[in-house]
């Protein structure tokens, strides 16, 4: 994990996009996925039946490593969707049907979240990770999210 | 992810913007932004999702939306495919005389499965298409896709791929006709579907 993130530059096209188009009168329109996301009680109760008992084991505070890494993961992978500051409103997320959860308001468990994180939500536009960060990397996204999480609510949101 | 290039894809938004400061109209009456001397493009074969094989000479009769993208893309890809879902919902039967063609720059971890689980997201019949580097590489070359792997972690996995993003149109004669960038609307890409699909 010693490589730096190239996200800033990346970041910035989305932006560039809008603005040009934004610029030309021409914003875009929200366009919706049919898909049909699973209700949050189920996906909770899901992986409440599957995490058993682990579902609300803590997961330790985040390392200063985890918190720089979390942070630079999560711009380039989730913050499109789900927003810098976990809001639910980032550039991508915008325009996809159901806007993805806002972290803000409080979120599942740390195991659920970080389930979550590795296998997605089938049906849905969240991909898991797992296929592609280790357990290390996953472990960063989901300190990140939880740093983002609460800050209008609970540690979970009961929702 | 997928910014072509931030730079290309801005230079080219701009000029689609600059061409159509009337909201996307060009003098042709399309939204899209149209290729000056529309031709088929090369010939291609790749497999689909279900493993069955795709040649895009047999769609000929067809417009065909072209799309390259990865299913790890944490923002652009998401958003056509979300774009394209309105558009086939909104063209109804017409829906049938269109073809939404997906193309991987991820061949490593866009298996066939990975694929298949993630159009179905999107749309039951959106085709998404894989094959080896050595079927790939001519036709991102001939359609001139640019994608490049971009790491940001230490694991094998951890890359996105900075690609391309722009969707494709060839009509239902074959010929590579217009193209459209990333933040087109639902609205303006039927707008010239439908133009096309009454010549």
């Amino acid at each position: 994990m010693s490589e730096s993130v190239p996200h800033p530059r990346l970041a910035l096209l989305p932006c560039i996009g809008a603005l040009v188009l934004s610029a030309a009168g021409c914003a875009p329109a929200s366009d919706a996925t049919p898909a049909a996301a699973p209700g949050r009680q189920d996906l909770r109760e899901r992986l409440r039946q599957e995490l058993g008992d682990g579902y609300d084991a803590a997961i330790p505070a985040a390392t200063p490593v985890e918190v720089i890494r979390g942070a630079e993961i999560y711009e380039v992978l989730c913050s499109g969707c789900h927003g810098p500051q976990g809001q639910g409103d980032g550039p991508a997320g915008r325009r996809l049907g159901a806007p993805p959860p806002r972290f803000s308001r409080g979120f599942f468990s740390d195991r659920a979240t970080l389930e979550i994180i590795r296998r997605g939500v089938p049906g849905t536009p969240m991909i898991g990770w797992g296929n592609m960060l280790d357990e290390e990397e996953l472990l960063q996204v989901f300190q990140h999210v939880r740093s983002l999480s609460g800050a209008d609510g609970g540690a979970e949101d009961r929702r | 992810v997928s910014r072509t290039g931030t730079l290309r894809a801005a230079v080219l938004l701009l000029a689609a913007a600059a061409v159509a400061p009337g909201c996307g109209s060009s003098s042709t009456g399309f939204r899209g932004l149209p290729y000056p001397d529309p031709a088929p493009p090369a010939d291609f074969a790749l497999s689909d999702q279900h493993g069955a094989p795709f040649r895009l000479s047999d769609h000929r009769g067809k417009i065909v939306l072209l799309f390259f993208g990865f299913v790890h893309c944490p923002d652009v890809c998401p958003t056509t495919l979300a774009t394209w879902s309105k558009v086939r919902e909104q063209l109804g039967q017409d829906a049938s005389r269109v073809a939404f063609v997906f193309v991987t720059v991820d061949p490593e971890r866009d298996t066939g499965a990975a694929l298949r689980e993630h159009l179905a997201v999107f749309g039951a019949d959106f085709v998404g298409l894989t094959g080896t580097l050595e079927e790939l590489d001519p036709v991102y070359e001939s359609f001139g896709i640019f994608h490049e792997k971009m790491r940001f972690g230490a694991s094998a996995n951890a890359y996105i791929v900075d690609h391309s993003t722009r969707v494709l149109l060839i009509d239902a004669q074959g010929r590579l006709r217009l193209s459209y960038g990333f933040e087109t609307s639902s609205g303006n890409l039927l707008h010239d579907l439908r133009l096309l699909l009454e010549e």
